[in-house]
């Protein structure tokens, strides 16, 4: 029997992979090597729902649909080291897996506090499931929460930790909450309405140290000023998951760089047909918008890229031709929503390209859509409410 | 969301008042479409029966 097509990374854009793969008609074996002890699940609840609920991970699980019911998962085991040679990937418990080809969908993991925090407790992360678990049953009201960064998760955070009577203030080192991708203007507007709710926002600061005795009590900021705090919540951005492709070949400069067909490239620019990435730790270029290979970190492209992938990939395994679907170009729209407080945000395209941006329906204080552009080329769309017309814009980011 | 909307537009729209409207029935040559709107709908939301 021919090795397996090897899986590493067990969420959602593993998944969509395997799907992609079955789509095709290939029907040989599939293994997942996934870090976390759970079956693929849906992340954006971690800093709303399930942060502030009693909602337990087989709420947020992905269906696993009948064509990939046969994979066989190997869980709660890291990727340790590939060998391209041999084709085999090596685990943290020593196991080495023999693959035909892999599918690299390790994610990433978030950015630690930046400074040595002492052995003191109390300091939290938000990517997994059993990070959310940690931080909801600190969330108690009249707790005190610092939050270090103020981009979609540290807001999401803010919002939920006010929903469950905490204090919060958001120590960041950007001017407005979320401004890489909202710009200024509605960033500004975000960030009002989290101080009507009793946010206090720190701008152009960050961490110096932590003061406490085991659990952390205040914390110190590099302007100086001290803070008491129950709880830290550091929200600062994320690494891709790429140490263990070290010495492999592939390009992991900045996350696993790949072509059009997410087929990953080596230092040199070769392609390796076997190997694929696909998920937050892809970096590829987007033909709606450069010739720029970057690593798009919102919810809509582990579909995408693990779809591609899987496609690609089965075609070539089962024997058939791959320049067809080579040939279409890769350009999906990136999507990206965040729900804090009545505040619904609903955004396409990359709107942090932009070097300005534009009201163009609605009211600031209200529900309101901004066009984002740059060079006078619209590069994005986001609002706060108002989602037919945000939808609207779907068809409006063509190839050029 | 709508994400829906865009995978599968003759079975799902977002009406005036931003509500999902979608048709309970429909052919087998949706099946494709409808299914890339259950993968992509961020809530999850949305399922095939049989």
């Amino acid at each position: 029997m021919s090795a397996p097509v090897v899986i590493v990374g067990g969420s959602l854009a593993g998944l969509r992979s395997a799907e992609g793969l079955r789509k095709t008609g290939y029907s040989g074996p599939i293994k997942v090597i996934g870090n976390e002890p759970y079956l693929p699940y849906n992340r954006p609840p971690l800093s709303k729902d399930l942060l502030s609920g009693t909602g337990e991970i087989d709420e947020i699980y992905f269906p696993i649909k009948e064509s990939v019911a046969d994979i066989e998962w190997v869980l709660g085991q890291a990727a340790t080291s590939l060998d391209t040679k041999e084709q085999k990937v090596a685990d943290l418990s020593g196991t080495s897996h023999s693959y035909s080809a892999i599918v690299i969908a390790t994610g990433l993991r978030p950015k630690p506090l930046p400074v040595d925090a002492n052995g003191i407790t109390g300091v939290h992360v938000l990517r997994t499931f059993d990070d959310a678990m940690a931080l909801r049953k600190e969330l108690l009201p009249g707790v005190k929460v610092l939050i270090l960064g103020a981009g979609f998760i540290g807001c999401e955070v803010a919002a939920t930790a006010i929903k469950a009577g905490c204090q919060v203030r958001v120590v960041s080192r950007t001017h407005e909450p979320m401004q890489e991708a909202l710009g200024k203007t509605l960033g500004k507007e975000v960030k009002r309405r989290h101080e009507l709710k009793g946010v206090e926002f720190v701008k152009g600061a960050s961490v110096f140290g932590l003061i406490g005795d085991g659990h952390v009590e205040r914390v110190i900021l590099d302007s100086g000023v001290i803070y008491d705090a129950d709880l830290v919540v550091v929200a600062i951005g994320s690494l891709p998951n790429t140490e263990w492709l070290e010495g492999s070949g592939v390009d992991i400069s900045n996350g696993v760089l790949v072509d059009g067909g997410l087929r990953a490239l080596s230092s040199d620019g070769a392609v390796f047909e076997n190997i694929f990435a696909v998920g937050d730790v892809a970096r590829y270029v987007n033909p709606l918008f450069d010739q720029i290979p970057r690593r798009v970190e919102h919810w809509n492209l582990p579909t995408e890229t693990g779809k591609r992938a899987g496609l690609i990939l089965g075609k070539h395994l089962i024997g058939e031709s791959v320049a067809e679907v080579l040939a279409e170009p890769f350009a999906p729209l990136p999507t990206f929503w965040s729900d804090q407080y009545e505040m619904n945000i609903l955004a396409f395209g990359m709107t942090y390209l932009a070097d300005r941006s534009e009201l163009v329906a609605g009211e600031l204080s209200g529900e309101c859509v901004f066009e984002y552009f740059r060079d006078d080329k619209l590069v994005g769309v986001c609002g706060i409410g108002m989602r037919p017309t945000i939808q609207s814009y779907r068809t409006k980011f063509l190839l050029a | 969301y709508g994400q829906c909307v865009f995978e599968a537009p003759t079975v799902f729209k977002l009406n005036a008042e931003d509500k999902l409207e979608y048709v309970a029935e429909v052919n087998d040559s949706e099946r494709d479409n409808v299914e890339a709107a259950v993968d992509i709908c961020p809530m999850q939301a949305i399922r095939i029966a049989q």
